[in-house]
């Protein structure tokens, strides 16, 4: 750093500090950061009462069914098909419903993502887990559309309206006052002013900015006490900075190459326009022209068409079963006739709707992978994607979960089922060996594998494009007077 | 030609000249097009997807195995919401309420499958329909076009030429309005023909859809001219062209990206929904508190003439009891969470008084039919349909003479046949006035705030900027 970087860099900073235009723009971010923190926190407040409400909710339908079954153990009656919790198949598919959380990680509240959309609890029964009236959130549609005033929209889209609006003249402006040719008339090279007067500039909002992010992440729920949590925070401080690099240097670009202020501002607010909403609709459209949202229409229609030939054959299904499965029937003929056709007929229908589902699945997935590979056309859907995937909000964790509970209503037949086959009576012992549902979240390090290459790539770009306008702006007449 | 027309003539000149207005202009232009497109594919497909279903929905119900009426109620049919004419200019809430529900006896099921749940997250990140384009980047493109109007001629001198001449500043305000409205036609008008092409093709003309349009067009005409004037007045009056761009821009963002989140977070706050999983243990509570049996029967005996009802089966009279009490508590829940939700919008309707994007909003999904009253009419509809149809099961058994009390009936194919297919008519272009006229008013009256801030704003044109000589 040259002698002259370091005394324009000083000047620089006391200007910076004195223009009360810049303190309005960067108290006015801190606001809107607050008050992303304050309503991410009263989020993070209701989920966590709608939680504690449904484990205490389990914990005493469980408690109220054990203490019924101990009650009936005395009675020696067969158990009824219907409503009698004796029954395996009344327990499995209704009485003895469980719950499957989705939890939330520390920084969920920080960036809403999905979680507005997708539900994140379910009821889950041995045939199925959408036993309930709503299976959605309860959210206004026309909230829906609006979309969320979260601490991730205030670091995609009012971060750069910042940093634009405290560098979009950093030239233009000496250059229209006639200062810049002073400035330049200095033994200080003209990649040496630009570089102070950006320096200046960054160093003044990033040093509020992690301030007033680190105090709205407390706000929001951060967890500083383990691993997952302090990285959660780390990489959003890495966006934070690798994304203000990357406006700050566009910025430098358009200055060099520029002419007036007001010329500069409306390039550079088409760069922010281009970045935060033509790209993201434009690869949208382009990913929805190439793989189409499948529509469940035709899904709903094919479940039903094999839900109603599986019932037809249902007595038939069931010798067909018993075939299947002769390690069920190791107690000899079973007794509960409509609960183990039940459960043949819904495995006839499994069998026979999988392939529709899987190739359902599978477009999904493409739609995903393509995404996942097009997030680098626009910086802003970059970070966005990013964010929520730190939060935890992301389609694809909503997706993860969704395939866990599959597999916890897989693992709760299999429990159920010998038991139904059998014949026997559901007692408040087989309650407590029900399996119970626990989250897997993916490993850290998954998560970094996909965040840190963002980051990099946002950095990389940063660097080229400040590196293209320091080298224009190293001929002193590129900058001069025009 | 008087002074205002020779502005006016001079303004589009310029501007028909300068290479940036004619790009920007042709990649709105394009953009536009290709949301048109885009969403009329969309809707052609939506629709004949959902036709198939409703075909196939009503042959399964039809060539049902002869069952219990009871079974034949469980069995159900499955609903599709309508495609609406207008829904390919602005989708409204469509993608992010359920397209299908399953009608069947003792529940009210939601409506399933919504295709935000089946999009990705991009998507989310802003549906790029031609109401999108036509509210966020026309306002955009008029804030570029005309933060200079005034402030650029001061800069450049012209503005004391032609103060000096004689030209009133109400003519230059009205010259420059008139400019900004022939660009901005050669923009909408390829879009408005390409549109009602595309419409007329696919759904026929009619007198509610041309209603529809032509509400659609002016509202969209109002919001451009309130910001055409409001640019014009802001221009007159700042100091400076960076000046006049910076606080243009900052209300168009304020507008178009903070009101409507700030707006949805304090409907949120002042009147909040329940959770679901709060809403849906109330319903299975209040459900499970029904009257028992007899009490139910007798209920349903008093009701009607009682010679009538002695000989009734009394096992469809139970489950009919059943059932009414069911229907009692599915319309107190879901009218309550009904009710909550359209306070929010009305206090939504509110903030347009503060917001005019937001009175842009509600009108556009009223008249395009795709607002949440829309799809709320849909639901009732088809609600009560599944009661007809449940009812109907429930009364042949009820009804059945020919099985002595206590044995179950049969139905057959002539007995699906008497329940009639599900039919829905869209309400006509009235309605979405009807429910409220907070949108419309608070658009006009943004129109006429506009127009006085513009006229006030004439006289405070003056050849140098305040503070120069």
């Amino acid at each position: 750093m040259s002698a002259a970087f370091r005394i324009v860099l000083r000047h620089e900073l006391a200007l910076v500090r004195a223009e009360r235009a810049y303190a309005a723009a960067v108290l006015l971010f801190a606001i809107a950061a607050g008050y992303a923190a304050m309503s991410g926190h009263s989020w993070t407040a209701h989920r966590r009462d709608v939680t504690a409400a449904i484990a205490e909710t389990g914990a005493i339908e469980n408690a109220t069914l054990a203490h019924r079954l101990d009650s009936l153990a005395r009675d020696t009656t067969p158990p009824a098909a219907f409503g009698d919790p004796r029954s395996p198949y009344t327990a499995g598919t209704r009485a003895a419903r469980q719950y499957a959380v989705l939890p939330a990680r520390s920084l969920s509240s920080a960036a809403i993502g999905q979680s507005d959309l997708f539900p994140y609890f379910r009821r889950v029964s041995m045939i199925s887990r959408e036993t309930f009236f709503v299976n959605d959130e309860i959210e206004n549609p026309v909230n829906l559309i609006a979309g969320r005033f979260d601490l991730a929209f205030v670091v995609v889209v009012l971060l750069p309206l910042v940093i634009l609006a405290l560098s979009y003249n950093v030239l233009s402006a000496d250059r229209e006052t006639g200062t810049l040719a002073m400035l330049l008339a200095q033994p200080a090279s003209g990649r040496a002013v630009l570089g102070a007067k950006v320096t200046a500039r960054a160093l003044v909002l990033l040093a509020v900015a992690i301030v007033v992010f680190a105090v709205c992440l407390a706000v929001s729920g951060a967890d500083v006490a383990s691993t997952a949590g302090l990285a959660g925070i780390a990489m959003w401080m890495g966006i934070v900075l690798a994304y203000s690099a990357f406006w700050f240097a566009l910025a430098m670009v358009v200055n060099v190459v520029g002419r007036t202020s007001a010329a500069n501002a409306v390039v550079l607010f088409a760069f922010w326009l281009a970045a935060t909403v033509i790209i993201p609709a434009l690869v949208n459209l382009g990913i929805a022209s190439i793989h189409p949202i499948p529509s469940r229409v035709a899904l709903v229609q094919a479940t039903r068409a094999a839900s109603d030939s599986a019932t037809a054959s249902g007595s038939q299904l069931l010798g067909i079963y018993y075939q299947d499965h002769p390690e069920l029937m190791a107690g000899g003929m079973p007794t509960d006739e409509f609960g183990s056709r039940s459960i043949a007929v819904q495995e006839q229908v499994e069998r026979t709707v999988r392939p529709l589902m899987a190739h359902f699945q599978a477009r999904l997935d493409r739609q995903e992978q393509l995404v996942r590979r097009w997030r680098f056309a626009s910086p802003a859907f970059l970070v966005h994607d990013a964010l929520t995937d730190i939060a935890g909000t992301s389609t694809h964790r909503y997706r993860a979960y969704d395939r866990q509970v599959d597999a916890y209503m897989r693992e709760l037949k299999a429990f159920y089922t010998p038991l139904v086959v059998q014949g026997a009576r559901f007692s408040a012992q087989d309650l407590r060996r029900i399996p119970v549902f626990a989250f897997q979240d993916e490993r850290l390090r998954a998560r970094l594998a996909r965040i840190v290459p963002a980051i990099a790539v946002l950095f990389l770009s940063a660097v080229l494009v400040a590196w293209l306008g320091l080298s224009r702006a190293a001929r002193a007449s590129a900058l001069a007077v025009r | 030609m008087n002074d205002a027309g020779r502005i006016s003539r001079k303004d589009v000149i310029e501007m028909s000249r300068d290479g940036r207005v004619r790009l920007a202009c042709i990649i709105v232009v394009s953009l536009l097009l290709v949301a048109l497109g885009a969403g009329w594919q969309q809707f052609r497909t939506e629709r004949a997807l959902r036709a198939d279903a409703r075909a196939a929905t009503r042959i399964a119900w039809l060539t049902q195995t002869p069952k219990n009426p009871h079974s034949a109620a469980h069995y159900g049919i499955y609903v599709f919401k309508p495609t609406l004419p207008l829904s390919f200019v602005d989708r409204g809430v469509d993608s992010y309420v359920g397209v299908t529900a399953f009608l069947e006896a003792h529940r009210q099921n939601d409506f399933g499958a919504r295709q935000s749940q089946d999009a990705t997250s991009l998507a989310r990140f802003g549906e790029w329909t031609a109401a999108a384009i036509l509210q966020i980047l026309v306002p955009l493109l008029i804030v570029l076009f005309g933060f200079s109007a005034i402030t650029g001629e001061r800069e450049s001198g012209t503005l004391r030429q032609l103060l000096c001449s004689g030209t009133s500043p109400r003519s230059i305000i009205l010259g420059k309005a008139s400019a900004m409205a022939v660009v901005l036609t050669t923009i909408a008008v390829p879009a408005a023909v390409v549109g009602s092409l595309a419409m007329v093709l696919s759904s026929g003309s009619g007198t509610d859809i041309a209603i529809r349009t032509a509400g659609l067009a002016l509202v969209y005409l109002a919001y451009f001219v309130l910001f055409t004037l409001m640019v014009l007045a802001v221009s007159a009056r700042a100091a400076s062209s960076r000046g006049a761009l910076v606080g243009l821009l900052a209300f168009w963002a304020a507008n178009t990206l903070l009101a409507p989140r700030v707006l949805a977070d304090v409907s949120r706050a002042t009147r909040p929904s329940p959770s679901t999983f709060a809403f849906n243990r109330e319903l299975e509570r209040d459900l499970a508190s029904g009257a028992p049996a007899g009490d139910a029967v007798q209920t349903v005996r008093a009701k009607g003439d009682a010679s009538e009802f002695r000989q009734l089966n009394v096992r469809g009279l139970t489950l009919e009891a059943g059932e009414r009490h069911g229907d009692e508590v599915f319309d107190r829940q879901y009218t309550a969470l009904h009710e909550n939700f359209a306070r929010q919008n009305r206090l939504q309707a509110a903030g347009a008084l503060l917001v005019p994007l937001a009175a842009v909003r509600a009108l556009s999904m009223g008249l395009a039919g795709t607002d949440y009253e829309q799809h709320w009419d849909f639901a009732q509809a088809a609600e009560r349909y599944r009661r007809m149809l449940v009812h109907r099961m429930n009364f042949t058994i009820a009804f059945d003479k020919t099985t002595p009390d206590g044995k179950p009936v049969t139905g057959d194919s002539l007995l699906w046949k008497t329940v009639a297919p599900f039919t829905y008519e869209l309400p006509t272009a009235i309605a979405p006035l009807s429910r409220g006229m907070m949108p419309l008013v608070a658009l006009l009256l943004w129109v006429l705030g506009a127009m006085a801030f513009a006229y006030g704003s004439a006289t405070r044109i003056t050849p140098a900027a305040r503070g120069d000589v």
